[in-house]
């Protein structure tokens, strides 16, 4: 090959250069875009991430507050309501109701109510009813006494009042 | 052109070493990154586990808890026993420096003193434990006010309190709201939480709460950031709701105690049952104790009496006698039984009866509660037939009511007893019943003859408020309806004209019967004549029973001793205060005169004491039958005289005085024991 052919020959492949050079900045500034678009998204995405994660950690905390504050409320309604079951047991009030003036009521001093069909009660002229509670403190005279005999009794006198009281408590026939 | 080859050439060689280089570069980076890779994957294949539960370990704790044990609820939904949050404190010694500072500041915060504080903590780190309590099951006001006593500020500690190696512990408290009500039958669960008497301890797979192992993970303060539970290993506890009423409980228990006081007696029970639906109402023992302080209860309060105690009936048995002769068609309520004779002589053995006067109705016999009358128709019945009208009953079995412990009762079957025991047992004698089987055998009556397996518990119910499925309530016929209508008219008598006047209801009519019979004295072998079981068992209205009520009073010491006495007026002031409370109409049949009978009108149940009498000679035996000869009778021979629908006696006197078997435990009266031979009396101590 001779020199003239050597150089065009070199000619032609700076002009190809020359020419391949612009191309080829275009693609790096392409290629640069790109790789900078990626790297913003990816320090973007650890950023969201980042964010997420932490956010994540504040709500789980919040969470685990609350959580622990219903227990708390969960355990103070059970408490409130031992304390109502304690204030609503027949015993306090018993003492309420004396506190405030309140006597209990017994057998003897309430009126019975019987329904119209029940029997007729007894013409008050011939065999007048006495007081119920009069009626219930004659019942009381008589269970006390009863309680006045002595506890403890020896072995001896027993055969004796016991045939006493069998002779006294015959029923009335 | 030398010059041109010789720079191609050196343009090469500085390719050559860059490339090298480059390759030198490369292969070292390779090999970093392999290395690496190698590394990685030996941490995350081999090592995977040890380094996870490492990681975990630093950020992760367990905490351990207790799912709140079930409620005891009554039929109105009244919390009888829950369970409520409590914090205990505690503290790991190894993470305490100065023990005496730190007992010093406990002690000052919980108000203890501070040796006690100190001689646990420094044993406890001396040993290297690292758990010891403090403070148990303190609520929450209290917690906090320690945390605020023992706030540690240069410590940094998230957690409360805010002290050096001291920490609180999530636990429960069994609180009973109501006290004393019903304490035997709620029953109490000991420090562990595991129910020990009552219905806490007999539904303590029901009631006991699973423990739940719950991790936190935390961050370097701290602080929780995430919490997670695995799935429920077990179903959450239950709640159960009992058959008992509070407010019926309380009167009950009230008029309990009144009677018990009154009577002087040693303890009492009083039992409430709904004869159509076998629920129990209410079930009272006195004495009682708190549940909520049961470490300070003398042990004797804490027995369920009712269910687990045993006692000679006496008279209230007669029930079983008479409802089986009805059953058979024996006898009849207006049949007449010539009881004039005043006693009976069974298998050597003289049954006394001061009752046994005249020629009276097999009514007016159970009204005065005529020993002679129910001898004699239980010797009609014969062995086998009482027996087995016992066994229908509910006695000698338990009667599967859901209480722990429950006392089966007594009754030896008919090969084991003695030539008497069918007259001793027809009196209620020889044999042990528990209160509980009694009101059933009387709820039988009221309910038509028909039993209905008494019980307690009314639901069970879920977390969610879900019931379980209810079971079947076991419902068996022991006698024919005509046979319980019967029975009720005279067990009515008893109550208008007999031993139970003081029963008699203000606005409602009343039935039942009297019982007291001697206790029997271990010590002495024989029955005490001293000591007696008073017993009332009744249901109101007589005719279309709302309620059966059981009365027994254990040993009263008062004036008063018999049931008619003692435990009939406790019946009446339940029965007028509970029946107005179920909406039962009065019946109004009940005249008020009855009600003012005094003491002398009340024929009483107690027999003489028994005499010390020795067992009759051969003589005056033979001496006596002639003079019975004489007068055309004897004890067991008096067929002439008696009635058409009296029943035959059976063959008694053919049975052997002999006894067969040595396993009595039942009492029976002191006479029948003092007419035993001294060989029969070592027997029978055996």
């Amino acid at each position: 090959m001779s020199r003239k052919e050597i150089s065009a020959n070199s000619q032609t492949k700076n002009a190809r250069r020359k020419t391949k050079s612009p191309r080829g900045a275009s693609l790096s500034y392409r290629y640069r875009l790109l790789m900078f678009g990626c790297g913003l998204c990816l320090i973007a995405g650890f950023f969201f991430a980042a964010r997420q994660h932490f956010s994540s950690i504040d709500f789980s905390i919040k969470n685990s507050r609350l959580r622990k504050l219903s227990e708390e409320l969960e355990s103070d309604k059970r408490r409130l309501l031992l304390t109502k079951e304690i204030a609503l047991s027949p015993s306090e009030i018993k003492k309420a109701a004396q506190k405030i003036g309140f006597k209990a009521m017994t057998a003897g001093s309430a009126g019975i109510v019987r329904p119209a069909a029940a029997k007729p009660a007894k013409p008050r002229a011939e065999k007048p009813d006495a007081p119920k509670s009069k009626q219930s403190e004659a019942i009381k005279a008589a269970e006390a006494a009863t309680e006045k005999v002595p506890a403890k009794k020896t072995r001896e006198e027993k055969p004796a009042e016991a045939k006493i009281k069998r002779e006294t408590s015959q029923p009335a026939k | 052109m030398q010059k041109r080859t010789v720079k191609i050439s050196r343009n090469k060689d500085s390719t050559q070493t860059i490339f090298t280089r480059f390759m030198l570069i490369v292969a070292f980076f390779i090999l970093w990154i392999g290395g690496i890779g190698v590394r990685l994957v030996h941490l995350q294949i081999n090592q995977h586990e040890w380094l996870l539960s490492e990681a975990q370990d630093q950020r992760r704790n367990q905490v351990k808890s207790k799912q709140l044990r079930g409620t005891i609820y009554d039929r109105t939904e009244r919390a009888l026993a829950m369970s409520v949050n409590a914090k205990s404190l505690f503290a790991d010694p190894s993470e305490i420096e100065d023990v005496e500072t730190t007992a010093r500041r406990v002690a000052a915060a919980l108000k203890v003193k501070p040796n006690e504080i100190y001689k646990s903590l420094s044993d406890a780190k001396q040993s290297g434990k690292r758990f010891v309590f403090l403070a148990r099951r303190l609520d929450e006001d209290a917690a906090q006010r320690i945390n605020d006593a023992l706030k540690d500020t240069d410590l940094k500690k998230f957690d409360e309190p805010r002290f050096a190696g001291l920490h609180w512990k999530e636990e429960q408290k069994r609180s009973y709201p109501y006290k004393t009500l019903a304490a035997q039958v709620v029953g109490f669960s000991n420090s562990e939480d595991v129910g020990s008497a009552g219905v806490e301890q007999s539904q303590e797979e029901l009631l006991n709460g699973a423990v739940i192992r719950k991790w936190q993970d935390r961050d370097r303060l701290g602080r929780v950031y995430e919490e997670y539970a695995p799935e429920d290993e077990r179903e959450p506890p239950k709640d159960i709701v009992l058959t008992i009423s509070n407010s019926i409980q309380y009167k009950t228990e009230q008029a309990l105690e009144e009677g018990v006081k009154s009577a002087n007696a040693k303890s009492g029970i009083a039992i409430v049952l709904d004869p159509k639906t076998g629920e129990i109402l209410a079930m009272a023992n006195y004495p009682t104790f708190d549940p909520n302080k049961f470490n300070e209860a003398a042990p004797e309060s804490l027995t369920n009496r009712a269910v687990q105690s045993m006692y000679s009936p006496g008279s209230v048995f007669k029930l079983v006698t008479y409802a089986a002769a009805l059953q058979e068609n024996m006898i009849q309520p207006n049949g007449l039984i010539d009881c004039s004779r005043g006693f009976i002589e069974v298998g050597g053995h003289r049954f006394n009866d001061p009752h046994a006067t005249k020629t009276m109705s097999y009514t007016e016999a159970l009204a005065v509660s005529s020993n002679y009358a129910a001898i004699k128709t239980a010797l009609g019945l014969g062995r086998e037939r009482f027996y087995n009208y016992a066994l229908q009953f509910g006695f000698g079995k338990p009667t599967g009511i859901e209480l722990p412990a429950e006392a089966r009762g007594q009754i030896r079957p008919p090969e084991n007893w003695y030539g008497d025991s069918l007259a001793s047992m027809s009196i209620g004698y020889e044999l042990n019943i528990t209160a509980l089987q009694a009101v059933s055998a009387y709820a039988t009556i009221a309910n038509g003859g028909v039993r209905i397996k008494p019980h307690i518990i009314k639901e069970i119910r879920y977390a969610d408020g879900k019931v379980f499925p209810n079971r079947e309530i076991e419902k068996t016929r022991v006698v024919g309806e005509e046979t319980a209508d019967k029975l009720k008219q005279m067990l009515r008598q008893v109550v208008l004209k007999g031993t139970a006047k003081r029963a008699q209801l203000n606005g409602y009519t009343s039935a039942g019967k009297t019982g007291t019979a001697w206790k029997y004295n271990a010590k002495l072998k024989k029955v005490d004549a001293g000591k007696y079981v008073s017993s009332f068992i009744g249901f109101a209205p007589a005719e279309n029973p709302s309620l059966v009520i059981a009365v027994v009073m254990d040993e009263p010491r008062g004036g008063a001793r018999d049931g008619g006495q003692v435990s009939a007026p406790v019946f009446r002031q339940i029965a007028e205060q509970v029946l107005p409370e179920l909406n039962v109409a009065p019946d109004g049949s009940v005249e008020q005169e009855t009600l003012t009978a005094q003491t002398d009108d009340v024929p009483s149940e107690l027999e003489p004491a028994p005499e010390e009498a020795p067992a009759m000679s051969e003589p005056e035996k033979i001496a006596e039958t002639a003079s019975a000869k004489k007068n055309g009778k004897t004890a067991l021979t008096e067929k002439s005289k008696e009635p058409k629908n009296e029943p035959k006696p059976a063959n008694e006197e053919k049975i052997p005085l002999k006894r067969k078997t040595a396993d009595v435990t039942a009492e029976k009266p002191k006479a029948a024991v003092k007419s035993k031979s001294p060989g029969e009396k070592s027997k029978q101590k055996t």
